[in-house]
Parts: C-alpha cells; structure tokens; sequence
C-alpha cells in the first residue's frame, strides 16, 4: 500500500473515530451528556436534543460514506436520492420514537447502526481496500 | 458497472443487517424483562472463564449482574455479548460472497475470535472499573467499541484476503 493512498485514507479511520465520540454528544449544550443517546429516555434528554444528536450523526456517517466513494473514484449519479432515501428514513425513525412504543423502539434498534453509525462505511472501506478496485485509488 | 457492485453491496450489508438484527430483536422480545439467552450464556461463560467473578441474572432488567466478593461491578446486557459484532461480519460475508466451503472454515473461527475478544474486553473493562474508575466511561462508551469494530473491519479485508486466496489456489 502506497504512502499517498494512505494519506487518503487516514481521514476515513477519523472519521470514524469522530462518530464513535459523537454518540452522547449534546448539540444544544455542545458537551458530551451523562444521558446515553441510544435510545429516546424523556427523563434524561429532550426529543429535540435526541432528534438532534441522531441527524448529527447521520450526517457523518453520509459524509463518510460520500469521502469513502470519493477516495476510490465512485461516482454515483443520482446520489442526492440516496441522502434523501436516508433522511426519510430518519423522519420516520424519529416520528416513531416519539411515540415510545417498545414495538418502535425495538425498531430503532435495527436501524441505529446502519443510519447512525459508521457500520455501512466500515463494511464499505473494508470492502473496497480488499477488492482490486483500490488499485484506482 | 464498479459503481453498481458498489451500490449492490451497500444495499445486501445494510439488508442482511437489518434482518439478522431484526431476528435478534425478536428473540429479545421473546425473552422480555428477562436476559436473553446469548446475554446469559455470555455471562456464565466469562465467569467460568475469570472464576473470582460471580453472574446473577436481573430477571427485569434483561441483563446479568457481575459481582466480586458480594460487591456489584456491572451488568452485562444485549449490547455486551459481541453479537452486534457478530452480525456486522456476517452481514459483510453474505454480501461479500463465497463458496460454501469458504463459508464453513472461516466463519466459525471469525466468530469464535469475536466472542474471545469480546469476553477480554469484558474482562478488561471490569478490571478498568475495579481500579480506574474514573476512566470506565471513556473506555466503555469511546475507546472500546473503536478498537472492537477496528478488529471486526480486520475480519472482513481478511475474509475477502481469504476467498481470494482459495480462489486462485482452486484454479
């Protein structure tokens, strides 16, 4: 593996690391809580501050994924469908949460990796850095 | 026709994903407000592994208690027992696919290396907890689920490494 493409990489593996960090993060007292965000606890955060750490979150791992496409040279026409495809997603994932059934929460919890964590891109990268397609990066 | 593989993969990781978590999410209901088999078994099995460790399944509250000497340490629930992990992998191998045999020989080990790793990071975070305490949470929530899913992504380029390696060693 080549320096340059190294160096290419290494902003991915932040990014990463970026979204673990995020996970607790409160965007409206812009610190990390005690409250975990995982699941939607009215005790502890409001829905809002959750709505909002969750878009946060789904916006970096869109961001990751969109780098990682970059990095090897995909370049996916119709994109903007997918982001939008990923934010309704999120809307409804956040309608249902609100609801705080624990049918909708079970819901959650299939969906939180594959939306708000950095899974998709950590099976994307490892997938790309293993297949010849890397040779373009 | 690279950027439709691309895609192709992206949509079976994050399908199979879905499902096999959907599947786990339903055997958590099953067992609702009690801890889920692998939860237990899990638990039971790290502290056969580490003896001075004692298990007490919360019977409402999905989850199993650890105890050192009658002194309660931390509960061990559905996001400690490695099968969020499991899933990952396996998520990856069925999109990634392979021959059966492939199948076979490396997804045993693959899961059998997550579950050890899984039980020393219990082990470790226990030990974290008993004398750093104030550092358990970065490690809990931060540093540990970094380095786990570092060890799973390591999997998945060795699970690709391999199918290509049987390949040209079949032709």
């Amino acid at each position: 593996m080549k320096f340059n493409f190294l160096l290419k990489i290494a902003p991915i593996f932040l990014l990463f690391l970026f979204d673990f960090s995020f996970q607790n993060f409160n965007l409206i007292h812009f610190n990390l809580s005690k409250c975990s965000f995982y699941l939607y606890n009215p005790e502890c955060a409001s829905f809002f501050e959750f709505a909002l750490n969750k878009i946060l979150r789904l916006f970096l791992n869109l961001f990751t994924i969109n780098l990682i496409l970059k990095v090897f040279k995909i370049n996916i026409q119709n994109k903007y469908y997918y982001f939008l495809g990923g934010l309704s997603m999120y809307v409804l994932d956040m309608f249902l949460c609100h609801t705080l059934h624990p049918l909708f929460t079970n819901w959650h919890k299939v969906l939180n990796p594959i939306l708000y964590s950095p899974l998709a891109g950590i099976g994307l990268l490892a997938w790309f850095l293993s297949t010849k397609q890397n040779t373009k990066a | 026709m690279e950027t439709k593989k691309a895609i192709q993969f992206i949509i079976l990781f994050a399908l199979s994903y879905i499902i096999l978590n959907g599947l786990y999410q339903y055997i958590l209901w099953l067992y609702a407000p009690a801890p889920d088999p692998l939860t237990l078994y899990t638990s039971i099995f790290f502290c056969k592994v580490f003896s001075q460790f004692t298990p007490t399944p919360l019977l409402f509250d999905a989850a199993v208690l650890i105890s050192l000497a009658s002194k309660k340490l931390v509960n061990i629930n559905e996001g400690c027992n490695g099968i969020a992990l499991i899933t990952t992998f396996l998520s990856f191998a069925i999109a990634f696919k392979s021959t059966f045999k492939n199948y076979l020989i490396f997804v045993p080990i693959a899961i059998l290396s997550l579950l050890i790793f899984n039980i020393l990071r219990l082990y470790l975070l226990i030990e974290i907890k008993l004398k750093f305490n104030t550092y358990f949470d970065i490690f809990h929530t931060y540093l540990f689920p970094a380095i786990i899913y570092f060890f799973t992504f390591l999997l998945m380029v060795i699970w690709v490494k391999f199918i290509k390696r049987n390949a040209i060693n079949e032709v």
